[in-house]
Parts: structure tokens; sequence; C-alpha cells
């Protein structure tokens, strides 16, 4: 069963911090990829950088964070900075085994930004939160990660033959 | 009577020839992350770094690598941590305008390695070549690599001079995650492609092409492109390069074997 709280809920944060003024959403270590697309927003075609990393608790706990990122014309010579902070976190159901409570919280936060991605007002915030329950394992469809195996240093020594 | 001319005089001027000037670009003067768009000495970049989340994500950087003698630094060029939005191909172009390391002829030697776990979600696959490139900019010898359609881990080899499309060499190629070292040997007749693993094995011959175009002209860089194959943000592949070395005979040394080559021609024709 899904539940929606739409923004009328939660709200619009008006004159939030900078995001990037926060702690990172995403902490971007070597194994980590950020995938640049370029995407069509409000009619732009603009390049937009998405990455996503999970992590599971002892629990069973998943916890998947999604953040996208683009610089958008407002159409009269002035840009807006366009970021999508999801966090899914799927909880298993002690009373239900291979099952879970599954909430996804997006902040879409929207800055006006000068041709440098400097801040030139305050970042408004809309918040959602979407619950669902009874999910089983196999339906969860959480969001792909963008993170990848250490890469070994250490390189092969390969057997080279004559081309034929 | 024999010639005057002392015959050691001649094996002296004939060992002298063998002498060569020699550049090598191993970046251990560089530091790890250091960018190909400004930190590293003697390189450029044509793609700067996409940006996003108030960060930079490098197209191309210094890493570490063990190419069989040890951790050292290399270059890297790929897609580890980002992409072109527009899936553009992505070049670093090295200097060897130093002086007396300009001309031909010259043998070219490096390390080589593609970056790939075909196990992981980024299941696509680009291109990269290799390029020497003369003062005025021309393509003088390439060696290009190209995802094998049949396997994840294989990249075919193709060769080329004077700026024509690679040909594909049946046979020839690499393996992912495997160190190689790649030779590129300059002559009046022919230029020669040959590799084999970084160490240990003697080099194989790729192909015998023609001679470069205007042979004894100027070798002025090196050139490392990765051109994208697979979807945007799809791949994550990188080309991995080291311990670049030119050696061209010294002028003096090519006069004096040249000296060494006439007065033996001399005698013969007295004798």
């Amino acid at each position: 069963m899904k539940r929606l709280f739409p923004a009328a809920v939660f709200g619009f944060l008006l004159g939030s911090p900078a995001v990037f003024a926060q702690d990172p959403f995403i902490v971007f270590g070597p194994t980590t990829k950020v995938v640049f697309n370029q995407v069509e927003i409000d009619g732009f075609t603009v390049t937009q950088a998405a990455a996503s990393v999970a992590e599971t608790e002892a629990d069973g706990t998943l916890t998947v964070r999604r953040q996208t990122y683009a610089i958008v014309p407002d159409g009269s010579g002035g840009f807006t900075r366009q970021v999508t902070q999801e966090t899914t976190v799927a909880t298993p159901d002690p009373q239900n085994p291979g099952s879970f409570d599954v909430e996804t919280t997006t902040e879409e936060l929207e800055t006006p930004v000068d041709a440098n991605d400097t801040a030139t007002g305050a970042t408004e915030t809309e918040t959602t939160v979407v619950l669902e329950e009874d999910v089983e394992e196999d339906n969860l469809d959480l969001p792909p990660t963008t993170t990848f195996e250490p890469i070994d240093e250490n390189l092969d020594q390969p057997i080279v033959v004559s081309p034929a | 009577m024999k010639s005057p001319f002392p015959l050691a005089c001649l094996c002296c001027l004939g060992s002298l020839a063998h002498g060569a000037s020699s550049l090598t670009i191993d970046f251990e003067s560089q530091s790890p992350n250091d960018l190909f768009t400004g930190d590293v000495t003697g390189w450029t970049q044509d793609n700067p770094n996409p940006s996003a989340f108030g960060q930079t994500f490098p197209l191309a950087f210094i890493s570490t690598s063990n190419y069989g003698t040890g951790p050292s630094n290399v270059g890297v060029l790929g897609t580890q941590f980002a992409n072109t939005a527009d899936n553009s191909a992505t070049t670093v172009s090295g200097d060897i305008d130093s002086s007396g390391l300009r001309d031909l002829p010259a043998n070219v030697t490096l390390n080589l390695a593609i970056l790939d776990d075909n196990t992981d979600q980024f299941t696509g696959r680009d291109d990269f070549s290799v390029s020497l490139v003369g003062s005025a900019s021309e393509s003088l010898a390439t060696i290009q690599f190209t995802q094998d359609s049949g396997s994840s881990s294989l990249w075919n080899i193709a060769v080329g001079v004077n700026g024509a499309a690679p040909t594909a060499i049946p046979g020839a190629f690499v393996t992912a995650q495997s160190s190689y070292i790649f030779s590129m040997n300059f002559g009046p007749s022919s230029t020669d492609f040959l590799y084999g693993p970084s160490v240990g094995a003697s080099q194989v011959v790729i192909s015998n092409e023609a001679s470069v175009s205007g042979f004894g002209s100027s070798l002025a860089g090196i050139e490392m492109t990765h051109t994208p194959v697979a979807a945007a943000g799809t791949s994550l592949n990188s080309l991995v390069f080291d311990n670049i070395t030119v050696s061209v005979p010294e002028p003096s040394s090519l006069t004096l074997f040249g000296i060494a080559v006439s007065v033996l021609a001399a005698r013969r024709r007295r004798s």
C-alpha cells in the first residue's frame, strides 16, 4: 500500500541554507561514479548529474541515497540549480519475514544561481514522503547504485602471442 | 699497403653511433589525483572535467598502478569517476618537444593497460587510442583499442600511420586488467609496431607499416584518447599509461656513423 504525503503536508522550506554548505548528502569517495547525461528540463537541454549509494545495516535495513543535479536556464537570463535528494529506507518487517516497509523521502531544492553556479537567492525546498508497507523483497525496486568495487592496482602479466 | 686509417678508429666511430638521446615520462614527479587539466606538467586535456554538487569529477588524472615492478604513478583516462554528458571524446596530450628529442627516427615505448570490471553494473565499454603527432599536429602513428564484440574483457588492436584510419590486426588484442608494453619503431622503410607483457617475455610484432611521411621530420607529442561508444554514463573503463620513453639517435652520432660507413666503403674500393 502506497501512501503519499504531498508537499502541502510538509510545506515549503524557504530560505534553507545553501545545499552545499550542509553535510554532503553523498560523500563522493574513490568508488563512487557520477553519471552525466543530457536531459530536457523546462524545454532546455541541460546536463544532469546523478549518483547513488547504498548501505545495509546489521538488522537488514537497506538505505539508498540518490542525488541529481542540474543547472537550468530560468528563461530570463539567469539560472536555477535543481537538486534532488532521494532517500529510500527499506526496513524488514519482523512480523512478516521477506517483506519490507519502504519509506522514500524526496527533497527537491531549487536555488537561483549565476552562470558560475554561485547562489544569487535563497533555496526553496519541497519535501515529499512516500510510504509503502509489506513490500516483497523481489518488488523493492530500489534505485541502482553508481558505486563500484575498488580497482586493484596490481595488473596481470598477459601471455602475448604473435598475431595470426 | 693497408690504409693508415686504423681499424680501431672505425670501431670507435661505430660504437659512438649507437649513442642516443632519450626522454621518459613516468609521472613520478606528480601526485595521485593530480589532474591533466593543469596539474600534470607538459600535458593538456581538451575537454573540461564535468562539475556537479559543488565538486569537479575528473576524466583524466594521476593514480597509482603496478605494471609488475612495484606501484608507481600512472596516467588514467576514462569513465571511472565521470563521463562527458554529450559522449564526446576526450584527449590528453603530452609534450615531447624537448631539445634534441624531436627528430625522427625515434623509438617510442610505453606501458598501457585497460581497466574494466566486467562484473559490475556498468556494462558499456568504450574505445581508446594512442597517437604520436608531429610538429604540425599531424598524426604520425596510432594504436587503437576497439572493444571486442564477442568478449567483455578484450579490446582488439588496430594500427595506422600518416593519419590513415587504423587497420585492425587479426589476433592482436589486449585483455582488461593486464599490463603491456608497446613499441613504435620509426625507420626509413617501415614503421614497426610491437607489444608484449610489461615484464618478462619479449615483444612480438603487431604489424610492419609504411614509414611515416617526411621521415626525418619532427616528433612533437603523444595523445591518449578516450572515445565513448557506450551510452553516456553506462561504462566504467579507463586507459592507464606510464613510462613513455622516446629514444632518438643523436645527430652527432648519426654523423659519426655516416663517416664510419664512408671510410669503410673507401677502404673496400681501394682493396
